[in-house]
């Protein structure tokens, strides 16, 4: 099963900039996708679109085959977990169990279901002796597992992640790269980190300026040979 | 006027005081909100010249202040930077009141006297917020004050305002310490301070966006669900409850310290 | 400035309070009404945003003075009155928690000097009533300026009723008025100039009104009369309960007294009948918790003469609680920490 279909996508700000132009994508179920670009280079506008967040300006997605409008937003709200850039932003709450619990009780589950459901994903993720901890106590490395257990706890079927290891420390990146390894949802991860996609991800995407020019195995993009007589990166960028 | 940084250092303070496990603040929330209110209204409902009345009830918050192990100059600094307003109002009394009295064989303005009574006052309400919060800590403040009624938007919008306080702050403080570095000295003008918040303000709404974004993201519909709690006051609660505001009453009703004082002359003598 | 607990009777504050809580309600049945959710976080990262605002000091050009924004005028164009209040609201709540500043009875006081005020008087008098969008334009600064002096000098004024009515300090009304007024005029001067300054900075980048669609314009009127009743309320029933004399006796002592530093005498309450205030005294003695309490106090009332005596044990007796208090609480502590700190494994 398709798990994610963007066909032909095309995005343009008020002011009539353009971000993504004619984007397609497809992603299968169980597949690993890194999202490599340029700052700019609209890789968290491209995210933003799975759950509805931009809706395109031309074209068409679908999420495990529903197709993206606003009558199935909160289905595929569901079926997609996002793990933002910040977690500042994603960690709204008063304390980590509060704010795990946030996605749960929102799909409906009781309290006690919710708060169940919450401990077991703090604790996949790690941190589960931090449940009561505020979230401005808890160290950048913390914050991000919490979110990804905020995430896991709503029992998605694909993890989106913006830029999951900007900021870390050599250990916190080591720890999260080992954590995401062992998650087996389908998974896009837009990402600077080169060594991340080559650990996590079979398949990578090159955005360039809102176009994708390359698509193809990792090992081959990130060794250059797919993108020597690419006119759009400079040959020695990568 | 406290600073930047002298509040962020404050609030973490007060962040890390609160995770404290002593009994105290084991106590149901509501429990030390509703026992501090009484006392400060029963402080506050003193007459403007008694002084010895109010002494004993500083009984409270030592009380609290010790059993919850918070460190004492965290309520004296907070009452030095929170002072001001109240002196300088109250430094007219004595200015305005020149009735005598006379005390202990001197004679005294009769303004001295209420002035002392404003700045005790001062002492025990303010001790009192402080200790509370410090032994409790906002989030279970804010479940107290939805169990007593107030809206739970209004709680959520604390819960939110203490969650980002720390990080506005901090963002502040760099904005404001980058001018620094290229002002020389000068202070800051209104261009520059204007400028300054007015690129505050901006990041604020585009954070506001991106937090919203993640909550739509995470099937947000408006309301924010808090896990339910039906914890029922337990005995201890209500000793605690009954036991203090009793002892306000009396109190309030009996001058602890004349009575002290008269025993100890009576000693004397 | 912030209206503290130490100067606040229960009456007033309690008044105060019930204004203050009837306001929050109303503007949360408002906001709850609002169908886009992003008004949410909004109003707290901006609170968040202001209390910060609040701490930076910047130099009003000409007066050499340093002023600070406000906020609450600020924020009724930003965000609309209701959700304005809240967010000062919230914002009074954790200075009042934190940091000592206010109390927490002269919470609703302060959510009504700081709050209120402008959002639901100051705002829709002068600032909705007189401009309309664009929101720039030198009409718009004096507008916005007028609009931030209104409720600077409102809120002091309200500042100053509540602490006469409270009776605590000895300042009376004439005097402070000529204290705060022209203080919280300069202070206006600062504040409007930056609320006008930041907002044209950004108004140009985008329009404000838009963060918050949807939220019902009109000001709610039953608010601003359920809110003025329970003022009144609150300061009315006390002259009433007052044992003050009554307004005629009082006003001819006025007359008689030569200046503001005589001795005045308390009237006799024994010679007269027994009056309506007297009565409810009584009641009140036998009933209240609070015992020889009138709803207003003042200054004036004079220190009896036959106290003098106990006063001097109360100094004593005070001293000697305190002393007691503490000692005993610091011997417990040291006998705490050197019991855990025997404990193996700390």
């Amino acid at each position: 099963m398709l798990t994610v279909d963007i066909d032909n996508i095309s995005y343009t700000y008020a002011d009539g900039t353009s971000a993504l132009d004619a984007v397609s994508l497809q992603v299968n179920a169980g597949e690993s996708v890194a999202i490599i670009g340029a700052n700019g280079a609209g890789k968290s506008t491209l995210l933003h679109h799975l759950n509805g967040l931009l809706t395109p300006t031309a074209g068409r997605i679908h999420i495990c085959t529903h197709p993206l409008n606003n009558k199935t937003l909160a289905e595929i709200r569901r079926l997609i977990g996002m793990v933002f850039q910040n977690p500042d932003d994603q960690l709204f709450m008063a304390n980590a169990i509060d704010d795990v619990c946030f996605g749960p009780l929102n799909l409906g589950l009781t309290s006690q279901q919710a708060l169940k459901v919450a401990r077991r994903a703090l604790d996949q993720v790690g941190v589960l002796n931090l449940q009561d901890r505020a979230p401005c106590r808890l160290s950048d490395g913390e914050k991000r597992r919490v979110a990804i257990a905020g995430v896991l706890a709503t029992s998605p079927e694909i993890l989106v992640l913006d830029e999951p290891t900007s900021g870390l420390d050599p250990w916190a990146r080591r720890q999260l790269i080992d954590l995401l390894k062992k998650l087996d949802h389908t998974r896009l991860i837009a990402t600077h980190d080169f060594d991340l996609a080559h650990d996590l991800c079979e398949r990578t995407i090159v955005l360039c300026e809102g176009k994708i020019i390359a698509d193809g195995l990792t090992a081959n993009i990130l060794t250059n040979d797919f993108l020597d007589s690419s006119p759009a990166i400079p040959a020695n960028t990568l | 006027m406290v600073t930047l940084d002298s509040a962020l250092w404050q609030l973490n303070q007060s962040n890390r005081l609160a995770e404290g496990t002593t009994w105290v603040h084991r106590l149901d929330p509501r429990t030390k909100l509703f026992t501090t209110l009484v006392f400060i209204l029963f402080v506050a409902s003193h007459g403007p010249l008694q002084i010895s009345a109010l002494i004993p009830f500083i009984v409270y918050p030592a009380f609290l202040l010790f059993n919850a192990e918070l460190p004492l100059d965290y309520v004296i600094k907070r009452l030095f930077f929170a002072a001001p307003f109240v002196l300088f109002i109250a430094v007219f009394n004595p200015l305005i009141e020149t009735q005598t009295v006379i005390i202990a064989g001197y004679e005294l303005r009769q303004g001295w006297l209420s002035m002392s009574s404003i700045l005790i006052r001062f002492v025990l309400t303010a001790s009192a917020a402080l200790i509370l919060l410090a032994s409790t800590g906002i989030p279970q403040l804010c479940t107290a004050l939805n169990q007593f009624g107030v809206p739970q938007l209004f709680t959520r919008q604390l819960l939110l305002l203490h969650r980002y306080l720390l990080v506005l702050l901090t963002e502040g403080l760099s904005v404001y310490r980058a001018t620094q570095l290229r002002r020389y000295g000068k202070r800051l003008t209104l261009a520059t301070g204007a400028n300054l918040l007015a690129q505050l303000l901006l990041r604020t709404t585009t954070r506001a966006n991106r937090i919203h974004n993640a909550m739509l993201s995470r099937s947000f519909s408006g309301e924010i669900p808090t896990p339910e709690t039906n914890a029922k006051l337990t005995k201890q609660d209500w000793s605690f409850i009954v036991g203090w505001c009793s002892l306000f009453f009396l109190m309030r009703h009996i001058n602890l310290a004349i009575y002290l004082g008269q025993l100890l002359e009576g000693l004397w003598s | 400035m912030h209206m503290a607990d130490a100067l606040l009777s229960p009456a007033v504050g309690g008044g105060l309070w019930v204004a203050a809580a009837l306001t929050l309600r109303v503007s949360a049945k408002n906001l709850e009404r609002n169908e886009d959710s992003s008004h949410v976080p909004l109003m707290g990262v901006l609170a968040a945003f202001i209390f910060a605002a609040q701490m930076i000091n910047i130099t009003i050009p000409g007066t050499g003075a340093s002023g600070h924004l406000g906020g609450g005028v600020l924020l009724a164009m930003l965000l609309g009155p209701h959700a304005a209040f809240i967010v000062m609201a919230s914002i009074l709540t954790i200075q009042a928690f934190f940091f000592a500043d206010g109390g927490l009875l002269a919470l609703g006081c302060n959510m009504i000097n700081l709050g209120f005020i402008p959002a639901f008087i100051a705002y829709p008098l002068i600032y909705r009533r007189y401009t309309q969008p664009p929101s720039t334009g030198r009409k718009h600064t004096v507008i916005t300026i007028i609009t931030t002096l209104l409720a600077l000098q409102l809120g002091a004024l309200a500042v100053v009723i509540q602490t006469s009515l409270s009776g605590i300090s000895s300042l009376d009304i004439g005097h402070f008025l000529l204290l705060m007024q022209p203080i919280h005029l300069a202070i206006g001067i600062g504040e409007s100039l930056i609320t006008v300054c930041v907002f044209n900075l950004i108004a140009t980048t985008q329009r404000p009104q838009q963060q918050v669609p949807n939220q019902r314009r009109s000001v709610n009127k039953k608010v601003f009369i359920l809110a003025l009743a329970a003022i009144l309320v609150g300061g009315g029933l006390s002259p009433l309960a007052s044992n003050q004399p009554d307004g005629l006796e009082w006003s001819v002592d006025q007359a008689t007294t030569q200046s503001d530093h005589t001795l005045r005498t308390s009237p006799q309450i024994d010679s007269t009948a027994l009056t309506l205030h007297h009565q409810l005294d009584n009641a009140q003695t036998a009933l209240a918790p609070f015992p020889d309490y009138a709803f207003r106090r003042t200054a004036n009332d004079q220190h009896p003469a036959r106290n003098s005596e106990t006063a001097t044990s109360g100094l004593i007796g005070g001293g000697l609680c305190a002393l007691l208090i503490f000692t005993t609480s610091i011997f417990i502590r040291r006998k705490r920490q050197a019991a855990t700190s025997a404990q193996p494994g700390n």
